[in-house]
């Protein structure tokens, strides 16, 4: 009999066997007959995952041999595309310049044409001077992101406000300062011209751009990204109190600059009225009591990484934490605050020494996902961790040295009705460990340990 | 425990437990939106559902049945294939029509995770295949007219993995 036979599936199914596979096999699949190239160029979900990117070598495209993408970089010079871009362009969701030089003229005379433009990207990129006709909007676009790019005395920044009329989100990364000030001063009237619809920010390490933010009155930002290092100088708390005054509506503080102390974020947590999620670093050279994790604000999620801080816990994390992830810090006894905190859910503890922990008494009150990697820990901590757990649902232990099977073995209970390693109330656990690649496989730790 | 009855496309008539059953989208739809009572004894027609394929949906929805909600994954990133669990791997070793078949029927009763792991499976057998190699594996017509494949390779040329 001849098994092979053509699957008679609907589109909808094709696709979903399509988007398991990479681009490489996409390519392939529109060789294999119309039908299938219909199907890998009409759904989105497979055309957003690739983009068009002009080489130098690609001087030679044109319209009639470039997929339907929503995305296009350049690293060629643009003119060679200009004859034929309209016709392209149309479509275009993003736009990204990665090399070359581009004069202002060409580059303001592709814009004009991309009408549902998103995002735009500008990254290495040398801008000569020429005649702009920028007497049109890109109402879409609601991202743009600078980076490392030469403005030749250019006031392009000036030039991009008045075709971006909706701008949400702002990254600016790498603004080389042997062009002076002219380019930080340029970016910085970018910003507070467009302070009104401006929601997320992110800022390269050049505190007079935060000096000039704090006077900004109509910048109401969701989102800040600083790597401005915090070093006493030339950090200034003052401002940085007026800063956080000023942010009614921010939500997310990302600082991943150099030197942030505990002082600095307190006076974020204490003085952002809407702050949910921290993401930071911590310097300090002796050990310290985190108290802007301990105070009472509106923190959910904090992410701290600490530079082989030692943090010493002497109280329970701020009731409206949820979520917390420690990086690289030493904790000493004061992991029983951590682990039995009223409402902290989700916690991970990540290269974390808790090898000198006292292990503490009574349960862990509402912890309902843990996480351990890379880090060093005695075998009564984890015993107590694992066994004392009223309401802990996930479990996971990535690399932990200390970590042998027997003790697992010992503490988990393996509940196996089926495929699933499923203590009575566990939904799921996970365990990997240079010692315990074997029991990376479910079904492998089940048939191993039956019972 | 609370069963319904099942009837397939050639009149066989299954026994099924509640739970089991509401593995399928289509008929948790049916009893709890439309409101059919699986308790006056009618059964459900599944009128594109062959019982030999039912019988074998129904094994793999009996030990999928206490199965987790899967976790959301990134709806546009390519996923990972090689994650099929052995007994599902077991599971779908049949020939390609019961394979189809089973798709399609998982597809009709709105079974999401078989219909994953099926797709996943698919997936498997055209992963790194050329495209000569996919046409014989599936007898697929190649119906371009000549040229058109040079045209569609030379596109392919610039088209590159979006770097996020």
């Amino acid at each position: 009999m001849d098994t092979t036979l053509e699957p008679p599936f609907p589109t909808e199914i094709w696709e979903h066997i399509f988007r398991n596979c990479p681009l490489p096999d996409l390519k392939r699949f529109r060789l294999v007959c119309h039908r299938w190239n219909a199907i890998v160029t009409g759904c989105p979900a497979l055309w957003r995952r690739f983009h068009v990117r002009f080489w130098p070598r690609t001087e030679a495209l044109s319209p009639a041999v470039l997929p339907p993408v929503k995305q296009a970089s350049f690293e060629c010079n643009v003119e060679a595309v200009s004859s034929w871009w309209p016709r392209f362009a149309g479509k275009l969701e993003e736009l990204a310049f990665d090399a070359g030089d581009v004069s202002i003229t060409a580059l303001f005379g592709m814009l004009k044409h991309c009408p549902n433009l998103k995002r735009l990207r500008l990254s290495g990129v040398w801008f000569t001077d020429g005649e702009v006709d920028y007497d049109f909007s890109l109402h879409y676009v609601e991202e743009l992101s600078i980076c490392d790019i030469y403005l030749n005395e250019i006031e392009l920044p000036s030039l991009l406000t008045s075709i971006l009329p909706c701008l949400k989100k702002f990254s600016l990364s790498y603004v080389d300062h042997w062009q002076g000030t002219f380019a930080i001063n340029c970016w910085t009237y970018f910003i507070h011209d467009v302070q009104d619809t401006l929601q997320s920010l992110e800022l390269p390490s050049d505190f007079f751009l935060v000096r000039k933010l704090c006077q900004m009155n109509q910048l109401q930002l969701k989102h800040v990204h600083l790597s401005t290092d915090c070093s006493p100088q030339p950090w200034d708390m003052e401002l940085w109190i007026t800063f956080c005054r000023s942010q009614q509506s921010l939500q997310d503080l990302i600082l991943s600059g150099a030197y942030t102390t505990n002082e600095i974020l307190c006076v974020a947590v204490q003085n952002l009225p809407n702050l949910k999620r921290l993401r930071s670093g911590l310097t300090c050279s002796r050990q310290i009591i985190p108290t802007f994790l301990n105070s009472p604000t509106t923190l959910q999620k904090a992410s701290i990484c600490g530079f082989s801080a030692n943090l010493q816990f002497r109280s329970w994390l701020s009731p409206t934490l949820t979520e917390l992830k420690l990086m690289c810090v030493s904790i000493g006894d004061g992991i029983q605050y951590l682990i039995s905190s009223p409402n902290l859910v989700n916690l991970s503890l990540v290269n974390c020494d808790l090898s000198g922990c006292r292990v503490p008494k009574g349960n862990l009150s509402v912890l309902r996902h843990l996480k351990l990697s890379s880090g060093q820990i005695s075998p009564e901590m984890l015993a107590y961790m694992l066994s004392c757990h009223p309401q802990l649902e996930t479990a996971g232990f990535y690399n932990m040295e200390s970590v042998d099977r027997g003790t697992l073995v010992r503490h988990v209970r393996f509940g196996c009705t089926s495929a699933l390693v499923r203590p009575p109330q566990w939904k799921s656990c996970s365990i990997t460990s240079r010692r315990l690649i074997w029991a990376k496989v479910r079904e492998k730790f089940d048939s191993a340990y039956p019972n | 425990m609370s069963t319904i009855k099942l009837e397939t496309s050639d009149g066989v008539k299954f026994t099924v437990k509640t739970q089991v059953a509401k593995c399928s989208g289509t008929i948790r739809t049916m009893l709890e939106d439309i409101g059919i009572n699986p308790q006056d004894g009618e059964a459900i027609p599944l009128s594109n559902v062959h019982s030999t394929i039912l019988q074998k949906i129904l094994v793999w929805a009996e030990h999928h049945v206490d199965d987790p909600e899967p976790p959301r994954e990134d709806a546009d990133a390519a996923k990972r294939t090689d994650d099929i669990c052995s007994w599902d791997e077991d599971f779908l070793k049949v020939d390609q029509r019961t394979l189809f078949d089973v798709m399609l029927a998982a597809n009709y009763l709105d079974m999401k995770q078989l219909i994953a792991v099926c797709c996943k499976t698919v997936a498997n057998m055209i992963k790194g295949k050329t495209a000569d190699q996919i046409r014989r594996t599936f007898n697929i017509e190649n119906d371009f007219p000549p040229g058109e494949e040079d045209k569609i390779r030379l596109r392919n040329q610039f088209c590159e993995e979006r770097s996020r």
